[in-house]
This record gives structure tokens, sequence and C-alpha cells, in this order.
């Protein structure tokens, strides 16, 4: 049977308001279904517990789970900072839907990932298939280790999709949501399980342009040394410029269009993006940081190439799934800041791809998706999942 | 060479070339890259200082990575005795059944020691794996064997679910690696296995009850040396028993184990003191059962006191999975450790029996005393009366035989004449509360001069005030010869504080004494410092030449300690060939230098015992007491953990304890 998705969006100031019109226009375009499943998408400046009290007014029980964003897509429209809120209604279909949370999840990533994946599952029950949709506060920490420990409840059967909740990039404070509660530094899983393979698709459109380089120094959230060189120095040499005519001030412009690549041994790369430099030359990293011992390269890409990937993403996830009712899309905050004036395009795009599938998501810092290994923690990524 | 004059075409297919060649040039940067990448990912990880349970998982979310893997497991049966994985990723956890049955634990071992591509038909037999293949629909799996020092251990599985086999290169860095996975798995469980060793040391020593000692045993062992069950057996009192885990209780072994534990006491290997191992094999299909499992492994460790075998401590494996050199020596270590608390246990309880018999002859007679004091004064005590100087006014006869002079002899001189140097203070405070409180008993213990020769006997002196009775005019003194009673607590007291062996303080005594000056140095704001140090090799004395040069040895080692250690310091013998040295009132490291350097020096120099020179080696570990931090148990432990790294460093060497030893 078919999924059948409501979505509704709701710009008003007042916070209960706000998720009680968004929802409510959900909830009437399933024309009467019982609504199994309800994602909350929204910008961070609501009290978030009036905000879910107005969405549960409508939607009662059923099971909650969603994030703050840096942006919200509902049915290929692009909604920026400041817009609202997007709330999805999702009827089962064949599913069945299992969600679980942690908080204050910080220092122990790896046990809160095994802890809300083996939670989730419980509630959704067996299944031959299934599919799991991870968010987190995207200041907690390494969110691979929050990755590692759910796809080692998972395993590779499982189709992992997701993003690292946002404040529209303040970075501040983030929050996930489960049910009525909004959850402080913590994480949601939503197993979703299935009778058929589900299929989460990832791409971003970055191309490779330097040397391979070894990371010879990197801890905490910084790279110290690139080839046994301080980074700065080695990555300014890669694109192309002369050494130290970068500064703290101008950085985040350059280095935008420059990501770091992280050699995957099957030639594809997973994109992490360089956020600043120091005075002592080390770079500082948006949050998971390639271990000492990986190979790097300098990637390039331009509104263009990152748009190109999103028919391919739509087309290949609906492809395994043709009675696809809803995409879930996950697309990094940094792509707008590429993307700039044409951001809305990558939504419409989708949407275009996806035929009668409603698409709807957020815009995140930081996409979960397994691609090679265990390795599931992106940026500058588009990962979707058709249900 | 000029650009100008080459035609547009050529130049094109320059740029085509110099762009190819690049490309190529690329390429093959980024393939060595991904090799060397592949090698340092996974040495950087195993580098890493972080808690065994996060090792393990960056060994696998490395491997996972640097070999596009969607699954892996590590199993280390040599350490756990079972085929469940000691980490696994991308296995749901209900896929992987606590037990497997003893046909497939078989099919298991061969498949670990014979590696490397696993293909799905050859896993057919074991159900659980078929499971996890079909399930998960693993198209090619790659089972490393990982091998340790001495021996295999278990292996490193990685499996892909796509069609995308291992290589051979692939598979050939994985083995390499496989080395250093089982290297470090091998060192840190050691480690750990000493640390568990070390830290049930101070709770079974602290023990002083046999049977509690025992129980305590029987559950700790399996855990240490990765066993499913474990039991003891007393020979004798011909019992055994177990501890079931299903009803966390102990259990009675049933008879035809004991008749088997019986047997095995009379084996040469037990006997001669070496822990002996049964497996299940085609050729000895060795398999015992009870509380409800069958155990295909077993593995005894001998506990021997004043050389006799007194017990057998046993632990069980479920699979038929061998205990490794290594392990066995750690059982043995824990078998010495529970040795020395039993024989401690046995000592105090001998200690335990004679004071409460003493104590009931004591009451006894205190009983009959006073009922006879009752009827008439005890005529084989002296009584005497005093002056108020303390002069002797009257003394009854029997002085003669107890002091060994007539009366009249002592008629006139003063009692202190006759009471020891060290004394005199107590009999001086006695007769002044004598002299203050008319008509009241009060009595002291003094040491009195019985006899002419330096001949000192303990008297309980009691004493009346009745000078101002008119019919007696002096201070009644009666003086009760308890000198025996003394000796016996003297005895008892050094019982219980003494080393019987070497003479020098026992464990007990000594963590006392480390306790109290841990609480002084704190109140004046200075530290103690701790010394810990083992025999090297004593084992290997012990069995070659016997227990009794074994104890000589010891009994030489101790009279160095007492030599070389300055009077005020307290040595003891920690247990077994363990010695530990205290030290208080430090301020400074400098100042125990001297002292380390002589200990170093002169402690570990051979022994001769008649026609044997026999070479002994050692380490020692030293902690310092951090002022209102440290306590018994901490201090020692870092005295403990600095001796295992001077080890490390190499023999006959010192270390002192540093934070950066916490591994």
């Amino acid at each position: 049977m078919r999924i059948k998705a409501g979505l509704g969006a709701s710009g008003l100031k007042d916070a209960y308001d706000a998720g009680k019109e968004a929802a409510g226009a959900a909830v009437a375009e399933l024309n009467g279904e019982k609504p199994a499943l309800v994602l909350v998408f929204t910008m961070p400046h609501y009290d978030m517990n009036r905000l879910l009290s107005g969405v549960r007014l409508v939607t009662g029980s059923t099971p909650l789970a969603g994030s703050t964003t840096a942006g919200e897509i509902i049915r290929g429209r692009y909604m920026g900072f400041g817009a609202g809120v997007t709330v999805t209604v999702l009827t089962a279909g064949d599913y069945r839907f299992g969600i679980a949370s942690a908080s204050h999840i910080r220092g122990d990533l790896n046990s809160a990932g095994q802890e809300i994946a083996r939670n989730s599952k419980a509630e959704a029950g067996p299944s031959p298939y299934s599919a799991m949709i991870l968010m987190a506060d995207c200041l907690a920490g390494d969110l691979q280790q929050l990755f590692y420990g759910a796809y080692k409840i998972a395993g590779p059967g499982t189709a992992i999709v997701g993003g690292a909740a946002s404040d529209e990039m303040q970075f501040k404070e983030t929050f996930v949501f489960h049910n009525d509660k909004s959850v402080e530094q913590g994480g949601v899983a939503v197993w979703i399980a299935s009778e058929k393979p589900l299929n989460a698709v990832t791409r971003h459109g970055w191309n490779p342009v330097g040397v391979p380089l070894l990371v010879t120094r990197a801890e905490g959230t910084e790279i110290m040394e690139l080839g046994g060189r301080p980074a700065a120095i080695a990555y300014e040499e890669q694109i192309g410029i002369s050494p130290g005519q970068l500064t703290p001030e101008n950085f985040w412009d350059t280095s935008m269009y420059y990501p770091f690549g992280i050699m995957q041994m099957d030639g594809s790369n997973i994109i992490r993006v360089a956020r600043n430099k120091k005075p002592n030359g080390s770079l500082l990293i948006q949050a998971c940081v390639p271990p000492p011992g990986s190979a790097v390269q300098v990637m390039e890409g331009s509104a263009d190439s990152i748009l190109s990937v999103v028919e391919e993403v739509g087309h290949e996830a609906i492809a395994g799934n043709p009675d696809t009712g809803v995409i879930l899309a996950f697309s990094c905050a940094m792509r707008p800041k590429i993307m700039k004036d044409r951001t809305p395009e990558e939504a419409e795009r989708l949407q275009a791809a996806a035929g009668n599938a409603a698409v709807c998501g957020m815009y995140c810092c930081g996409e979960f998706a397994r691609t090679v290994g265990t390795l599931g923690t992106h940026n500058a990524t588009l990962t979707v999942l058709a249900l | 060479m000029s650009y100008s004059n080459i035609k547009p075409e050529d130049l094109k297919a320059e740029i085509r070339k110099l762009t190819k060649a690049r490309d190529e040039a690329l390429n093959a940067a980024r393939s060595a890259l991904r090799d060397t990448t592949r090698v340092t990912r996974l040495l950087m990880a195993l580098n890493e200082r972080v808690p065994f349970n996060i090792l393990l998982d960056n060994i696998l979310s490395t491997v996972t990575e640097l070999f596009s893997s969607d699954i892996a497991a590590l199993i280390d049966t040599a350490g756990t005795g079972h085929f469940r994985p000691i980490a696994f990723v991308g296995i749901p956890e209900e896929y992987i059944p606590e037990t497997i049955s003893m046909p497939e634990s078989l099919m298991m071992s061969k498949l670990i020691s014979k590696g490397v591509i696993v293909t799905p038909e050859m896993i057919k037999g074991i159900a659980f794996l078929e499971k996890i293949y079909r399930k998960l629909k693993i198209e090619t799996a790659v089972w490393i064997p990982l091998r340790g020092s001495e021996e295999t251990r278990g292996a490193l599985i990685l499996a892909r679910c796509k069609s995308l086999p291992f290589t051979d290169e692939e598979v050939n860095l994985l083995s390499a690696m496989a080395y250093r996975i089982a290297l470090a798995i091998e060192q840190i469980q050691h480690k750990n296995q000493l640390e568990h060793i070390i830290s049930k040391n101070r709770d079974i020593g602290s023990l002083l009850n046999e049977m509690t000692i025992r129980e305590e045993a029987v559950k700790t062992f399996p855990l240490i040396i990765g066993a499913d069950a474990g039991s003891f057996f007393c020979n004798i009192d011909n019992f055994g028993f177990f501890f079931d885990k299903e009803y966390c209780d102990f259990k009675n072994l049933p008879s035809d184990i004991l008749s088997f534990a019986r047997n095995l006491c009379d084996d040469p290997e037990i006997l001669k003191g070496d822990v002996k191992c049964l497996i299940n094999t085609e050729d000895s299909p060795f398999s015992v059962s009870f509380s409800g499992s069958t155990f295909l492994s077993m593995l005894a460790a001998p506990i021997f006191r004043e050389s006799r075998l007194v017990c057998l401590l046993y632990a069980f494996r479920v699979n038929a999975v061998h205990f490794t050199e290594e392990t066995r020596q750690v059982a043995s270590l824990f078998a010495g450790q529970v040795s020395i608390a039993l024989e401690n246990a046995h000592h105090y309880k001998i200690a335990q029996d004679e004071l409460r018999e003493r104590k009931q002859a004591e009451k006894s007679l205190m009983e009959s005393q006073d009922r006879f004091r009752a009827l008439i004064h005890n005529i084989s005590d002296i009584i005497a009366v005093l002056n108020a100087d303390g002069s002797i006014k009257y003394i009854s006869n029997s002085v003669i035989p107890q002091w060994g002079c007539e009366p009249k002899v002592l008629v006139g001189n003063t009692l202190l004449e006759r009471v020891h140097q060290d004394d005199h203070k107590t009999a001086v405070e006695l007769m002044r509360d004598v002299l203050k409180n008319p008509g009241k008993n009060i009595s002291r213990i003094v040491r009195m001069q019985a006899g002419e020769a330096e001949a000192w006997r303990y008297f309980d002196v009691i004493q009346t005030n009745l000078l101002n009775d008119p019919s007696v005019e002096g201070i009644v003194s009666t003086f009760h010869d308890i000198t025996e009673r003394k000796m016996v607590e003297l005895n008892l007291t050094e019982l219980a504080f003494r080393d019987p062996l070497t003479g020098l303080a026992n464990r007990a005594y000594f963590r006392d004494r480390v306790r109290f000056s841990l609480l002084h140095a704190n109140k004046i704001n200075t530290s103690v410092a701790v010394i810990f140090f083992d025999l090297d090799d004593f084992k290997y004395i012990n069995d070659k030449y016997g227990h009794l040069t074994g104890d000589t040895t010891l009994c030489a080692i101790a009279e160095r300690v007492r030599r070389y250690i300055r009077s005020n310091d307290i040595a003891a013998r920690f247990g077994g060939d363990e010695f530990t040295i205290l030290f208080e009132n430090i301020h400074d490291i400098q100042q125990l230098q001297p002292m380390l350097d002589r200990l170093v020096e002169n402690l570990f120099v051979p022994v001769k015992l008649s026609e044997l020179i026999l070479k002994v080696g050692g380490s020692i570990g030293i902690a310092i007491s951090i002022p209102d931090q440290d306590d018994v148990d901490s201090l020692l432990r870092k005295a403990d953990l600095a001796m295992y790294q001077a080890k490390r460093s190499g023999k006959g060497r010192y270390v002192i304890y540093e934070p950066a030893l916490e591994g």
C-alpha cells in the first residue's frame, strides 16, 4: 500500500499557533486517513515546547520526530532562514514506525547511538527490511560515533539517512524532537520497518582538484598538518594561492568552494569542510575531523556542479521504489552558500525528479548516510530516502 | 621550442597527452596513498590510549572503512573461551547466539585456524552463520587468523554485502595488520588480567575465613581466565563445590566430578605444581557435565600448603577451546594468591582458636580466683604491706619461692628497687594514685625481678591504701604472677602481625601501619613512600630445588631488606614472593635515593645456600603518597603498577610511580 504524505507549513510568529496551523494543513491533506508518523522541521526561533503543543493539538499522540534546521523543504519549495515551520504527516502504508531518543549524549555518543537504534527498532518490531532516520544536536561532538553506534545495531540491511540539527548556523543551541518533548543536546531515531527493500541515495557534486595528501596530524576539530607541513600552507598551495593569503576573516568565503574529500577505497570522496584557519597554521574542520593517517584531497564545486546531482538523486531514489509516496531530503546547510540565489532550484529540481511523490526535508549541519564501510557522516552533501 | 609555430591540432594533441600523463600520475599517487592510509590509520588506532572496548570499536570502524566492508567482527577464543565476538559491527545483536553446539564449535575452530576467504559453502552446518550470511546478504568474507606472540587467538572477520571480492593484496595487508591487532589484544588482555588479579588480591587477601576465600576464588577464577564456570575441590576434606550462575548460589559438585577431581589429585603434573588442562578432541573426548551444561575444556590449578596438595581450583569452558600458555600462567598466579590467602586465614584461625581457649581458661581462672579470694588470700600470691614512702613494712613467705629471697632481706627496702627500669613510671604512678584514693583497689601490671639474676616476670600488682586503718597502717599490696598469660598474649600479637617464615611484618600489619602513617602524614603535611617488589623466577626456584630452598631464599632476601633499611622503616612479606617497605616522613624523593640505590645494588645479588648459588632477580616499584588523596589501597596499587613498569623496563631497576603509568 502506497504511503500518503500530508504537508503543511506556517510562518506565524506565535509558536503554538504556527505548530497548530502547519499540522492542521498537513492533516487536512490526508483527507481523513490516519497519520502514523509526524515529522516537524522548524526554524530555531520558536519556543519549542509551545510549538510541539500546537502540533500535538492536531496530531494527538501520533509518534512525532523532528529537528531545528537551517532551512526547510516542503513539496519542492525551499523555506529559508526565519521562514517558519513545516509539518509532514505520513500514513503507515506498508511500514511500521518506532521512535526513540536520548538527551545529553555528548561524551557517550556511541552508546547513545546504540540505545536509540535498539529502542526504536524494538518499538517498530521485526521486519525483513528497514530504514532509520537519525537526527542529532550538531553541537554534541563527533557525530560519527553516534552513527557508528546506530549502525552497530542496525547493520547493512538498514538504510540510514538523516542530519544534524541546526540553529540557522548560529552554532549556539539546537534541538531534536520526540513526541511532545524538545530533547536537549540529544539524538532521535525513527526506525522504519518494511516488507520491501528501502533505498537511501547520497551525492555531493564535488570534484577533486588537488593532489592527494596524508593527514599527518589532527586532533579534536583541527587538522594541524598535511603531508608533514602546516595544514593551512598545504591547503593554500592546493587551491593555488600564496601562503598566508587566507586570513581568519576571508577564509570561509574561499574555503566553502574548496572542501576536503576523504578518499575512500572505492574511489569516492566523503566531504569535510574547513571552517577557518588558526594563527598557528591549523585548519578548523566542521564537526568530524579526518583521523590522522587519512588520505584527503581538495575538492572544488560550484552551484552548477552541486545542483547537477539532484536529478540523479531523485531518480535513483524512486527507481527502487515505484510506489514512492514521499521523499525525505537532508541537504547540507553549506550548499545554499554555494547555490546562493539558485538555492530554491535544489528543492524544485528534486520535486520534479520525484514526480508524484512529495518532497520534504531540512537543511542540516552534517548529513547521515552510510556509503562505504561504517563511515556515515558527511558535509556539503544531499541525501534522501524514498518511502 | 616556440608554441607559436605549432599547429592548433598538434597543440591540442600535446595538451591531451600532458593531461593524460597528469591524470595517470595523480591516479598512481592516489593508489599509493590509499595503501599508505590503510597501514597508518590502523597503526594510529592501535596506538591510541583508550579503554579496551573503545579500542576494539576503533579497530573495527577503521578496517571497515579502509577495506570497504559492511560487517566486521573480532573473535578472541583464546581470551574468552567462546565464539561470541568480543566486538562486532553491522550484525544485529539478536543474530549472535549465546552458545553454539559442539559440532558447530569444532567447525568454527577449523575455520578460524584455516582462514582466509570463507565462502557461504564453507559455513554450511553452522546455523547461526548461515542465518547471518543469508539475512545480511553477505557475498564475500575473509576470516583473517589473529596470530599472537604464541599462538592463534581468534579471527578478524570482514564481510561485504556486494559482489566485490577481497583481493590478494587486501588479504595480505589484512594478515599483516591482524598480527598487530592480535598483539594489541594480547597485551591489553594480559594487563587487564594482571590488574584484575591485583585488585582481587586485595579483596581476597583481606578475607580471613577459608570458606569465604574459596567461594570468592571460584567466582573470580573464570572471569580472570575467560571461562564459563569455576569450581573448587578440597583434597583434605574431600568435598567440592561450584558457583551456579543461574541461581547465584554455591552448590556441591556431583559425585562423578568429585571422583574425577580426586583422580586428578594424583596426576604427576598437578603434584609437580603445574596447571593441568584437558580438552575435547577426536582422540581424547574429555567432557564433564554439571549445572545443566556440558564442558569440553578444563583447567585445574593446584594449591599447596606446606608442600602438600590441599585444593584444586578449576575453570571450565563450554566450548572445546584450549587455554593458552599465557592464560595458564595467569591461572597459576591466581592460584598462588588464593593459596597465600588460605594460608593466612588458616594461621588466623589457629591464632583465634588459641586466643579463644586462653580467654576461656582465664575466665575460668578469674572466676575461681574470685571465689578463692573471697574465702582466703591466695597463698601463692605475694602479699606485702608498704609504708607511705614505698618501703616494705611486711612481706609474706610466698616471696621465697617466687622471688628467691627471704622476707627479712626485703623489709626496709623500697619496692621500686625490684621493679624493671621501664616500668618505674607505672609503679610510681600506681603509688601516687593509691595514696590519693584511700580504701580503693587499684592495679597495674609491672615487671619485677624474680630472683637474683636478671629474671623479670610480669605481676599484676593490686594495692589498697589502708594507711588510715589502725589495724594495718600501711598499703596492702598483692603480687599475682601473670607471666605465662602475658607471654601467650605477646606470642599471639607476634603471630597476628609477623610473617612466620621471614619474621618481617605480615600483610595485615603492614596495611595497618600504612593506614596509620598516612593519617599521621596528612596531619603534618608530609608523605609516606611504599616500595613494592617481588622475585623473578621464584616459582622456578621452588619447582627445581623444592619449597625448603624457596623458603630459605625468601629468608635471605628478608635479611637483606632488614640490613639495608633504617630502623624506623617497616618491611613486610606481603604474600608469596612479594615484599613491601614503608618509609615515613618523606618530603622529597631525593631522600629515598641513597636507600633505593642501596637496595637495587644489594637486593638482587645471588643467594648462596651451601653448594647452591641461586640467581634472584626483581624490580622495584615506588609510590609516594599525595597528602589527603591517597589511601592504603591506592598507594599500594600505584607501587604495584610502578613495579610492573620497572619489570617492563628491564630487570634490576626501580621506577617511581607517576600518573602517566595509568593505562
